[in-house]
Order: C-alpha cells, then structure tokens, then sequence
C-alpha cells in the first residue's frame, strides 16, 4: 500500500500540539495542577529534547545531503535493525511499568486500552476527506491513523513531569506505555483493512 | 594533611540536571561530581542499569564539596525550595575531611 514519503514528517508537528493541549488543560483545572511554566520555553525544551531534535534533524539532513545513493544500503538496514531494538527496550519498558499501574484507578487502565482505537478512527475518520478532498493515499490515510493511535512514550513523559509535577507520573506513562502504545500497534491491521476496505477501488 | 570542609549531596532526576547544574553555576561553584543511581521511591522503582526508554527518569547523584557551611547551606535552600518544591529529590549535608584544601575556594 503505497503512501506519501512526507506523511511520516507529520508526527512531530502531532506530537507538540498534543503536549502543549495536555498541559493548557491541567492549567484551567486549578492553579495547583500546573507548575507555570511558560509555553514557549515548554516547546523550545520539546524540540531540544532528543526524540524531536533526532527527527528533525534527520529531515534537514534528507532535505539537504540527499542521501538516496546510500539510503537502500545504509539507512533502511539500520533503521530496521534499531527499530527492532526500541521495539525490544520498549517492551521491557512496557513490562516493568505494567506494575506500576496496579496501584492506580482502573479507569485510566481503560482509557489506556480504549482511546488509541477512538483517536485512530478520528485519525482515520480526517484521512479520508483528505482523500476524497485531495488524493491522500490510502497507505497516507492508514498512516495517520496510528499515529492518531499513538501515544509519545519519548518526548512526552519529560515535558510532562516538567509542566505538570502534580500529575501522578505512574499513570500516564504506565497506560501510555504499557497499554496505549500495544493497542496502537496492535490496531495497525485494523487500519489497514479499512483502508483496503473503504479507499481502494 | 586534611581539612575539614562540607559534602553536599543531591540525589535528583536526571530531568532536573540541567535547572541543577545551572543553580551551583549560579551559586558561584566551578565544580561538581555526578554518578548515575538507582533505588526505590514514592515515585517508583529506579533501575540503575536498564535500557530504558526515558533517560531523564533515572537517577543521578551530585556530589559537591564547599568550605563554606552557610554558603551550602543556602544552596541547598535554594534547591529544596526552588526546585524541588514540586518534584522528587534529597537533599543532605556531610562534615567531611579533604586532601588538596587549596584546590576547594568556595
């Protein structure tokens, strides 16, 4: 299923919104539940933080050095092979937290594992009018729909602890790592037989 | 020959490093030790060695040594009330003695 090589750029200009919501959120709940930490010097940290500075770094690189004559040989290789060992580290991470978890209210154990498949159909749901708008691929469409499901495991933990020391860390990163992230991988097939289903002729 | 002067100890998130490091900068220090750690909390169980997904969870240790007990003191006011306010850390001072007293001025 082919789709856009820019669709996957999209997740960093996701990932600060979402961040920057949580935080405007905890802020209008009471003045205690957010330290008042400026906004911009959040979003500043946020793209000083590794994860972002990494993927926006890498696209400047693409941009200018133009690296297809090594990309086959070089960069896909490594990217599988160090995609396979966050995918390992995350799930040990997963594991470790799960715990974590026990001692917290059941309902964030049932946002963790219902709210990736509902932000994934909205995800799902905006891909395609963009494709029927404007020719947004299918393969573009499964695309933004996990990274709808997703949830920042990386960049968002720190940031949070940060702009909101009331919140109880073991929640948030508990359900978002230990539960959110499987379901949204778990729903990429999902995604992927709507699309088969829905877009293609 | 040793001379008595004052340890202090910060036990933080490495997510605090930062906000630390330019506090001691600020309180006029030229120098500081951090070791990585490990342990268990109110916040959790801290792996000392683990691959982890989120570095700035784990936990460093400063180690600074003053001759000048008020002075660290005020830092460690400064730290507890300043920065730790909101999130974990401890915070302790040790009487210690010292070889190469000439190399510690503050």
């Amino acid at each position: 299923m082919g789709y856009e090589a820019w669709a996957p750029a999209l997740y960093p200009f996701m990932d600060i919104p979402a961040l920057l919501t949580a935080i405007v959120l905890a802020q209008r709940a009471g003045s205690n539940a957010a330290a008042r930490v400026p906004l911009r010097r959040l979003i500043l940290d946020s793209l000083r933080g590794g994860a972002l500075s990494a993927l926006l770094l890498g696209l400047a690189l693409g941009l200018l050095t133009r690296p297809d004559p090594v990309f086959d040989s070089f960069y896909d290789p490594l990217f599988r092979g160090l995609l396979s060992l966050l995918m390992l580290v995350m799930g040990m991470e997963a594991y470790a937290r799960l715990s974590e978890l026990r001692g917290t209210a059941h309902v964030y154990a049932v946002y963790g594992l219902l709210v990736p498949l509902v932000h994934g159909a909205l995800g799902f749901g905006l891909g395609w009018a963009l494709h029927l708008m404007a020719g947004f691929s299918p393969g573009g469409v499964v695309l933004l729909a996990v990274m709808a499901a997703s949830s920042s495991d990386v960049s968002g933990p720190p940031t949070l602890r940060l702009a909101i020391p009331a919140a109880n860390s073991a929640v948030y990163i508990g359900t978002s790592t230990s539960l959110g992230t499987p379901v949204a991988l778990l729903s990429i097939p999902l995604w992927i037989s709507l699309a088969a289903m829905l877009l293609t002729p | 020959m040793t001379a008595p002067a004052i340890k202090l100890t910060i036990i933080v998130e490495r997510l605090l490093k930062p906000q630390i490091e330019a506090l001691l900068a600020d309180a006029g220090l030229s120098g500081w030790s951090i070791f990585p750690g490990g342990g268990r909390g109110t916040h959790g169980r801290r792996r000392a060695q683990a691959a982890q997904l989120v570095r700035e969870f784990s936990i460093i240790k400063f180690e600074v040594v003053l001759r000048d007990r008020a002075k660290a003191e005020g830092i460690a006011e400064r730290l507890t009330g300043e920065l730790m306010a909101e999130q974990p850390g401890i915070v302790w001072l040790e009487e210690v003695e010292i070889w190469r007293i000439g190399k510690f001025t503050t």
